[in-house]
């Protein structure tokens, strides 16, 4: 029999957005609201897409606090879903772990299945009374689970098609936290036809097809980070017997960009310019969804030392959010990162017999370059997390070089 | 690489100067101010690296002409020598710059930095280039400034201290983030996130109580439900005490009307309950009877009255006339549209006759009776319209023909003008126009062409002739030699010539003399030859002799002459020029065309001419036959005696008309006889008419009575005259009519009133009948009550009344009682029997008080329950946690982007730290010595050492110290010791560095005292051994020290702007 399911995950609902400042109240509300927002999309679609079920494969609030908000936006929505007779499959992950925090939801409607962390739950999808699909999963009870829950799922048994969901790190992706973690023939080992995967925010779907291994990534993007930029939502699962295929739909209410623009021989107003329309065709490319855009201003030429001093930078970017103050849907231009160099040649003037030369080969041959990063308090350690300045980041040392040659060859 | 010369389009007030030929070693460039000094140095430095563009903080020097920044340097380098060029550009930042090699080639820019050891403007000044300013700029620094500039210029140069720029990374560094520091960016970054955590916090522990605050609604909810239900019973109480206390009267009431019913007994308790009604009832009938009998018995008597009256009186009988009255009024509609047939019937037939005789003039007959004989014409019409037909087409033929002639006259009239546009384009028409006349015109005209050509050609060679005659001459005047080679040098061929040009004249001659043209080309092409042969002859350069020039004389004469006599025979006057020639061809030309085109013209009209007469002939002929068919037809008519006037054409409307006649002939016998029998029929009706009136007369003439009911008028009519119109006979009949129907009215008035006398006889008998059924009713009733008469009756009815008056009482408590306290009502019955209203009223206020207390507190806890479902809601609702997890984002953000900044910052100071700390161990050393040596050199001995102490901030102390050991703080010394330090400084790094540049000095030795001037001046001749050192001054005393230090010094006088 033929029947569509709709997968999703990382719904992070209510989340808050990081790596953003100076955000203007209006558009604070927008991305305050845009996690839910993108969750009514979700049910709005899959109401229209008319899916048999929904399967969410974990972190579907943000932290273990889960916001009185998210959980009744989450109820609201699934209790949207079993009006129009569609069921729901629940896991939960490690931001929302069943066993921490607290719950502001009495019950759910029957059509919905929480799937718990003491062995995993399995459930049958009936469709006129035919066993159509078995969904089994295990929700996370701590935060920090780090066995392979891959391996407690049991070989797949009875007819109809058969979906696993779990909250885990596949292959260990490492820039995202490795709870449980498993691997591709871990997954393969149970006959299950589609593995409905949570916790990597890219979307991707791993190995061969046989069975399916599918990430949807999360479903609103949360920061400018690479991982969550571009289209985010949900996959479409159409199943015939047990073969299916995927799609994505995009379901995101504020995209996350970025775009790239060197500043060559450029004057200052051609890379105004040039940003300009680079943040239009990036909302284009959006489907004239609101962006959060970041400016990547790279190559080297006169405009760095135009623009080097940090009080002119931030007057381009007041100058980029002005132009786009009152763009319909909303442009904000997050951050301008210059990755430029003064318009010198920098091999050249390493080969120079002066200070500067002297200063580049420092660079080049310094050594220990750990030693040279200043240590900052544990309190900031806390709150900077794996964003505190590295010792392995050649961006900074860059910009550190950077910065002492503007010093330097700043006109006294 | 040094510099040997420049040349200067234009660069500031500088244009088209020039220098060359300086040489590696020391020059001094010498000039009084505004001589250009520093525009040169501007200038070289402009050509080096690019000249300044708007945005620099050099000077442009722009061109007071207005022109375009360039110029050139002459460079050597590794004893090659290279043009460095330069031109402003639009466009180009720098100005667009060539290099050329030894070899004259351009070189790529690459080599041009390599020229220039890779440096930039900047660096080079800094490096190379030490200027009068710098040296002024000493005197007004701090005294940490000053080691900053000493500790600099042999560290970096000139311009940006690495100190100063290290010390201010590590403020702005500082102005972020410092240890324990509370003013810093980072410092108030962590207070806001602090603060926001904080409140976090609690929106969250706000958010974790939602459970326990729902659990406190809820037992509040119960608590005011319970309030509510005690509430409710304490009402209740009240209300009942309130209901018996208002139940109480009538309790009383009823119990006292069930004593009065028990008093009362049983008596006539079954009088039927309409007793009452019936009495009444039966009373007014009575009365209303007796009423009704006298009424109508009144109104009988009445009628019976009238109808005596009304049959005493005497009716005419006209009755009996009805029904021939009618048939007369029948008749006399037929005979109405009689009449009106007849008098419709007489106009038409007036109208048939007026059109028939409009036909019988159409057709030229003037009685109707011809009609008939004419009718046998109609056996002819095929014959008639045969004729017409063969007439039709003998005329139309003739109307063709008639319609050529007229269009061959137009093509006449045309061509008659073609030939008079034709002779008017000719100025001079031949007098007679004939074909023949045309032709000898028009040949004559093709001879003058002819003659018109050949003169031409005739005269290009006269003309050609006489310049090879000039040429000879000309050839025979500029030497024997050539002449004696000409008369030793004749060839056959000039032999030759001479045989064609003698022939030539003969046939020119006999061309002439007969007139006839062939001659005349004949002689002109034996000319032509020998003339060719002769000009070929002079223009290849020999030269002809004496005879020769003579036959080419002759020639020329011959030629002349017979363009003369051609001229004379097309009519000019002497020789013409080839203009005369080429305009009398153009008019000729034109009058030659003009004439073709008028013997064209003449053939069109004799052509037209010659068509015209025949088509007027074939018009004669066809009107001659026209006109004998037209007899023919007049003779037919006669012999049918038919109108002479009847035209063929006009056949087909006469037969028309004829049919037209005969039909209307037809038409109008018809109607007469129709109204023939309508007038015999309307004869008949003045008769009926008069025979009736007389009867009704005859009825009517016994009056009436007067004072009869109505229709008391006799019928009185004036007799029709046998000739009266139907509308007259109409009008008698209608007053006949009229007196008849007034005796049927008085007829009926008499019916009528015996009728009703007989409904007011049934309605006083039905009035008898009701009387006696009233009097019996009340006779029953009195039965029934058991009385005899209406006395009895109605104290009956009172008793009976007063029983049920007492019974519905009784019967209301019971329904109020049921109704107001429903299932309560046996124990409130009891209770209204037992208690007393006093007792009911304490308990009401009681409960009262009770109930108050009761909604007092139900109040309370439904406010209490109100703000937990407000604190439920708002906890629901609330963005505040999302908002403040948002702020707390943003300052992390903030926080990770300060801690970044602070970290590059840091770097950046530390990595300028390290290169100084390196740079001071490493190079510095080689760098002080020769510094030392310098200032040994221009101190003569008194100071001897410059030395980096440590000092507490990590950055070296520089300490000049005298022949006697002591040290000296910069700012201890005199301040030309201090600049001399300063240039020793600069000087060394220079020399240290590895390209060997030349170095730019601008009126370094000003403040100096002669002394050291001259012990500078020695040492800048030190420094010139291994690389160009160029002074520049305005002091005429520095010129001298330096030519007495260095002998053959190099000079360069701006003034004298000569090398």
């Amino acid at each position: 029999m033929r029947f569509r399911f709709l997968h999703a995950a990382d719904l992070h609902l209510d989340t808050p957005f990081t790596r953003l400042t100076g955000v203007p109240d209006r558009i604070a509300r927008d991305l305050r609201d845009a996690s839910l927002r993108a969750f009514e999309t979700l049910i709005d679609t899959a109401i229209a897409e008319r899916v048999a079920f929904v399967v969410l494969a974990g972190d579907i609030y943000d932290g273990t606090d889960r916001g009185v908000r998210a959980q009744l936006a989450f109820r609201d929505g699934l209790a949207r879903l079993a009006d129009a007779g569609i069921s729901t499959y629940v896991v939960y992950g490690n931001h929302d772990p069943i066993g921490e925090g607290f719950s502001a939801i009495g019950e759910f409607p029957p059509e919905v299945t929480i799937f718990g962390a003491d062995e995993v739950g399995r459930a049958e999808v009936r469709i006129d009374d035919t066993l159509v699909a078995t969904v089994s999963g295990i929700s996370y009870e701590t935060r920090e689970e780090t066995e392979n829950l891959a391996l407690r799922f049991p070989p797949a048994k009875g007819k109809g098609f058969h979906v696993a969901v779990l909250h885990a790190n596949v292959g260990g992706q490492s820039d995202f936290k490795p709870y449980s973690p498993c691997s591709l023939d871990d997954l393969r080992a149970g006959g299950y036809h589609y593995w409905a995967l949570g916790h990597i925010h890219r979307r991707s779907e791993l190995g061969d097809g046989h069975p399916l291994v599918v990430y949807p990534g999360n479903l609103q993007g949360r920061s400018p980070k690479p991982s969550e930029q571009g289209p985010k939502g949900a996959v479409i699962v159409d199943v015939d017997g047990t073969t299916a295929t995927t799609r994505f739909v995009a379901l995101d209410t504020v995209r996350f960009d970025h775009v790239e623009v060197a500043i060559d021989d450029k004057h200052l107003d051609d890379l105004e310019q040039a940003l300009v329309d680079a943040a239009e065709a990036c909302r284009t490319d959006a489907g004239d969804r609101p962006i959060v855009v970041r400016g990547h201003i790279v190559g080297n030429g006169h405009l760095h030392d135009d623009l080097a001093p940090e009080n002119r930078r931030a007057d381009l970017l007041a100058r980029l959010r002005d132009l786009a103050r009152n763009a319909e849907p909303f442009i904000w231009w997050d951050d301008l990162v210059w990755r430029t160099r003064p318009a010198i040649d920098i091999a050249e003037r390493a080969s120079g017999d002066d200070f500067i030369g002297d200063l580049l080969r420092e660079v080049e041959h310094g050594g220990a370059r750990a030693e040279w990063v200043p240590s900052i308090g544990v309190e900031y350690r806390n709150w900077l997390g794996d964003r505190a300045p590295a010792a392995d980041d050649p961006e900074l040392f860059d910009e550190a070089v950077t910065t002492a040659l503007v010093a330097l060859m700043e006109d006294s | 690489m040094h510099i040997e010369g420049w040349s200067i389009d234009a660069f500031g007030a500088l244009t088209d100067v020039e220098r060359t030929g300086l040489t590696e070693g020391l020059t001094v460039v010498f000039g009084p101010n505004e001589a250009g000094k520093s525009t040169l140095r501007h200038f070289v430095l402009g050509v080096l690296f690019g000249f300044p563009a708007g945005n620099t903080n050099y000077p442009r020097y722009n061109p007071s002409s207005g022109a375009m920044r360039s110029g050139r340097l002459y460079l050597s380098s590794d004893g090659e020598d290279f043009v460095l060029s330069r031109l402003e550009k639009k466009g180009s930042r720098a100005g667009e710059s060539t290099l050329l090699g030894p070899d004259g080639k351009a070189r790529g820019d690459a080599e041009l930095t390599a020229l220039l050891g890779g440096l930039s403007r900047k660096v080079y000044d800094k490096i190379f280039a030490i200027g009068l300013d710098e040296l002024n700029d000493l005197a007004a620094l701090t005294d940490g400034d000053l080691q900053d500039h000493l500790l600099s210029a042999g560290v970096t140069g000139a311009g940006r201290i690495a100190t100063r720029a290290r010390n201010e990374l590590r403020d702005r560094a500082g102005a972020i983030h410092r240890a324990r520091a509370q003013s810093t960016e980072v410092a108030a970054i962590r207070e806001e996130l602090r603060a926001v955590e904080a409140r976090l916090s609690e929106a969250q522990h706000a958010a974790r109580d939602l459970g326990e605050r729902r659990e406190a609604l809820e037992a509040k909810r119960r608590r005011a439900d319970d309030l509510a239900e005690a509430e409710r019973a304490a009402e209740r109480v009240v209300q009942r005490a309130e209901r018996l206390t208002e139940l109480w009267p009538a309790y009383i009431e009823a119990a006292d009307a069930r004593a009065e019913l028990d008093a009362m007994g049983d008596e006539a308790v079954d009088l039927p309950a309409d007793t009452s009604e019936r009495l009444t009832r039966a009373l007014a009938a009575v009365e209303a009877t007796s009423t009704e009998i006298a009424t109508r018995t009144e109104d009988l008597n009445r009628a019976l009255a009238q109808l005596e009256v009304l049959e005493a009186g005497h009716l005419p009988d006209l009755a009996a006339l009805q029904p021939d009255l009618a048939a007369l009024q029948h008749r006399l509609g037929g005979w109405a549209q009689q009449e009106e047939e007849a008098r419709t019937r007489g106009e038409e037939l007036a109208e048939l006759k007026r059109r028939l005789a409009a036909e019988l003039d159409a057709i030229g007959v003037r009685d109707a009776t011809e009609l008939t004989r004419i009718g046998k014409v109609v056996a002819a019409r095929d014959h008639l319209k045969v004729t017409r037909n063969a007439f039709d087409e003998k005329a139309t033929a003739r109307r063709r023909a008639a319609d050529d002639v007229e269009m061959q006259s137009k093509e006449v009239f045309e061509a008659e003008a073609a030939a008079a546009t034709a002779t008017e384009a000719m100025e001079t028409a031949p007098g007679d126009l004939s074909a023949q006349s045309l032709r000898i015109e028009s040949d004559r005209a093709a001879r003058e062409a002819l003659l018109l050509d050949r003169l031409s050609e005739d005269l290009k060679d006269l003309e050609s002739y006489r310049r090879d005659l000039a040429a000879a001459e000309g050839s025979a005047r500029s030497g024997d030699q050539a002449e004696a080679k000409a008369t030793s040098g004749l060839q056959p061929r000039h032999v030759l010539v001479g045989l064609a040009v003698a022939l030539a004249v003969a046939a020119v001659a006999a061309g002439l003399v007969a007139g006839v043209l062939a001659g005349a080309v004949l002689g002109v092409a034996a000319i032509v030859v020998g003339g060719a042969s002769l000009a070929v002859a002079a223009g290849s350069g020999d030269h002809l002799d004496e005879g020769a020039r003579r036959e080419l004389a002759a020639k020329i004469d011959i030629i002349e002459r017979k363009c003369v006599d051609t001229a004379q025979i097309l009519g000019f006057a002497g020789l013409p020029e080839m203009g005369q020639v080429a305009a009398a061809k153009a008019e000729r030309d034109r009058q030659s065309a003009a004439l073709t085109a008028l013997v064209a013209a003449d053939n069109r009209l004799s052509t037209a001419r010659a068509a015209m007469r025949a088509k007027k002939d074939h018009l004669a002929e066809l009107s001659r036959a026209h006109d004998r068919a037209l007899q023919a037809w007049q003779e037919w008519l006669a012999e049918h005696q038919l109108p002479a006037a009847l035209r063929p054409e006009g056949v087909d409307e006469w037969l028309t008309h004829l049919d037209s006649a005969r039909a209307l002939a037809d038409q109008i016998s018809v109607a007469e006889r129709r109204l023939s029998e309508l007038h015999s029929a309307l004869e008949e009706a003045p008769k009926s008419v008069i025979e009736l009136a007389d009867r009704a007369e005859q009825a009517s003439r016994t009056p009436l009575r007067s004072g009869g009911p109505s229709g008391s008028v006799p019928v009185t009519v004036t007799p029709p005259r046998v000739d009266s119109s139907i509308g007259e006979l109409q009008a008698v009949v209608a007053a006949i009519a009229e007196g008849i129907s007034q005796a049927g009215d008085a007829e009926r008035e008499v019916a009528r009133v015996r009728d009703q006398c007989e409904v007011f006889r049934g309605e006083l008998a039905r009035a008898e009948k009701f009387a006696a059924e009233a009097r019996a009713d009340l006779d029953a009733t009195y039965a029934t009550a058991g009385v005899t008469d209406e006395v009895q009756l109605r104290r009956r009815l009172a008793e009976h009344e007063r029983r049920g008056v007492l019974t519905r009482d009784i019967a209301a408590f019971e329904r109020r009682l049921a109704t107001e306290s429903g299932s309560q009502a046996e124990t409130d019955r009891t209770a209204l029997a037992e208690r007393t209203p006093d007792e009911w009223v304490a308990g009401r206020a009681r409960a009262l008080e009770e109930a108050r207390a009761l909604a007092t507190e139900r109040d309370e806890v439904l406010r209490e329950v109100g703000a937990i479902e407000s604190e439920v809601a708002s906890i629901e609702e609330s963005a505040d946690l999302p908002t403040l997890a948002l702020q707390r984002e943003e300052l992390v953000e903030r926080l990770v982007r300060s801690i970044r900044s602070f970290t590059v910052l840091h770097l950046a100071a530390g990595l300028i730290d390290r290169t100084l700390e390196r740079y001071l161990d490493e190079r510095q050393p080689a760098v002080l010595q020769r510094a030392e040596a310098h200032l040994d050199k221009i101190t003569e001995g008194r100071y001897t050492t410059i030395r980096l102490d440590p000092a507490d901030d990590a950055t070296p102390r520089l300490t000049v110290v005298d022949a006697k050991g002591r040290p000296h703080e910069p700012r201890g010394l005199s301040r030309g010791t201090v600049e001399q330090v300063y240039l020793c400084l600069r000087l060394a790094l220079a020399e240290q560095h590895h390209q060997s540049l030349p170095l730019l000095l601008d009126d370094i030795l000003v403040n100096f005292d002669p002394e050291r001037a001259e012990t500078t001046t020695r040492v800048l001749a030190d420094v010139a051994q291994n690389r160009q050192v160029v002074v520049f001054t305005c002091h005429p005393w520095v010129v001298e020290v330096t030519e007495s230090v260095v002998p053959g010094l190099h000079l360069v006088d701006l003034e004298s702007r000569v090398a």
